[in-house]
């Protein structure tokens, strides 16, 4: 059993650790701050009430990343949510670049924001997200591929996309 | 590239690390939902057994009842759910659903004259309706498909034959068939036809749902 979850030190380190982390990936599944911020909560309380015991920090990584995505999804399954989010208009970048490509990944179906997400940034292996999200890595291969095909058209063909 | 520049973004994000104080306080006062689903899942789990030993205790009484409740024959399904599809287009006949007609003769023969046309048809009821054999549908359709083309010239859309039935009368067998066509991804009635057993006469028929009527213009030969 992994020691570092049983008392609330603990867990409060675990959770500056994957603060940002969780924030992020919740941020590029519901495009909003004000439901990334409840999804994040509503995450990490879990954790926090939960009497799961983790074998690892991965194991841990892996279950929080989980359950941010089934989070999200869940959110938008609530007849009192809006099925499609506006952008967030309030986040500005100092490139157009970045801007671009942000945006761009913004404008994917959910599943695929997802992947691209833990592929190029939390640069997750295809196993891992296999994994993690409970699938094959066929699935996260096709995934991929269909994503970036998409943002080669949006970005239309820039920005070194294969 | 495309790495650089997203992962450039999102490490540009600030997040609210405000929101962590929040998640204590609110994990202190927030009520356990664990333990709640875990006694709903023991109390789900006993009545599903309590379910499941209620059928076995009564599971001859539920047959009985369901047989007393089963009134049509497979073949009366069969060709109900062959005929009940109605089309979409307003200029098609509508199709209506063979029903028994409440007279002695399982069929009957009759003239009528509607709309000062002369129209012969038959009563059948859905007894007498028997299945065809697939073979006898096929070679029925090879004629059809002779004689009218696989395809609309016009629309191009593709024809697709039915055959529902095979009535016996005292005047030879008709075959009972539907005649439809593919539009984008569905098909779409054309018309019900009745065939003679002889594959000579083919003529275009209406269903009559509430008299159990099918009814036929005999000076309508599509075959002439």
């Amino acid at each position: 059993m992994y020691e570092s979850t049983t008392n609330m030190d603990n867990k409060r380190e675990i959770v500056e650790k994957y603060f940002d982390m969780i924030y992020k990936l919740s941020l590029s599944q519901t495009k909003s701050r004000d439901y990334a911020d409840e999804v994040v909560q509503d995450v990490f309380i879990r954790f926090i009430n939960s009497d799961k015991k983790f074998e690892s920090d991965e194991h841990i990584k892996a279950w929080l990343i989980r359950v941010a995505i089934n989070c999200c999804h869940n959110m938008f399954s609530n007849s009192w949510a809006k099925k499609t989010v506006p952008l967030s208009e309030d986040i500005v970048f100092d490139t157009k670049e970045k801007g671009d490509v942000y945006y761009a990944v913004l404008e994917l179906p959910q599943k695929y924001r997802a992947v691209i997400h833990l592929f190029y940034y939390e640069e997750m292996s295809v196993a891992e997200i296999s994994k993690v999200l409970k699938t094959n890595s066929s699935t996260v291969k096709s995934q991929l591929s269909r994503a970036r095909k998409m943002l080669k058209e949006k970005l239309k063909g820039g920005y070194g996309l294969v | 590239m495309f790495k650089k520049y997203y992962k450039d973004a999102n490490n540009d994000i600030n997040t609210n690390r405000q929101l962590i104080d929040n998640i204590f306080e609110s994990a202190k006062i927030k009520p356990q939902k664990g333990k709640k689903i875990a006694l709903y899942r023991y109390w789900v789990a006993i009545a599903a057994v309590f379910f499941v030993v209620l059928t076995f205790a009564f599971y001859d009484d539920i047959v009985r009842l369901n047989n007393e409740n089963i009134n049509i024959t497979e073949t009366q399904q069969s060709i109900e759910q062959q005929v009940t599809r109605q089309s979409d287009e307003e200029d098609v006949p509508q199709m209506t659903r063979l029903v028994p007609e409440s007279t002695e003769e399982d069929v009957s023969r009759f003239s009528r004259n509607i709309e000062g046309e002369s129209v012969n048809g038959f009563a059948v009821k859905m007894d007498n309706f028997m299945e065809v054999p697939e073979s006898k549908i096929e070679e029925i359709t090879e004629i059809l498909m002779q004689k009218f083309g696989e395809k609309d010239e016009e629309t191009g859309n593709i024809f697709i034959f039915e055959i529902v039935g095979i009535a016996e009368t005292e005047w030879g067998g008709y075959y009972l068939g539907r005649w439809k066509w593919f539009v984008g991804d569905h098909s779409s009635l054309l018309t019900s036809f009745v065939l003679n057993e002889d594959m000579t006469e083919l003529y275009e028929c209406t269903l009559n749902s509430e008299t159990g009527d099918v009814l036929w213009n005999e000076e309508r030969n599509m075959f002439e």
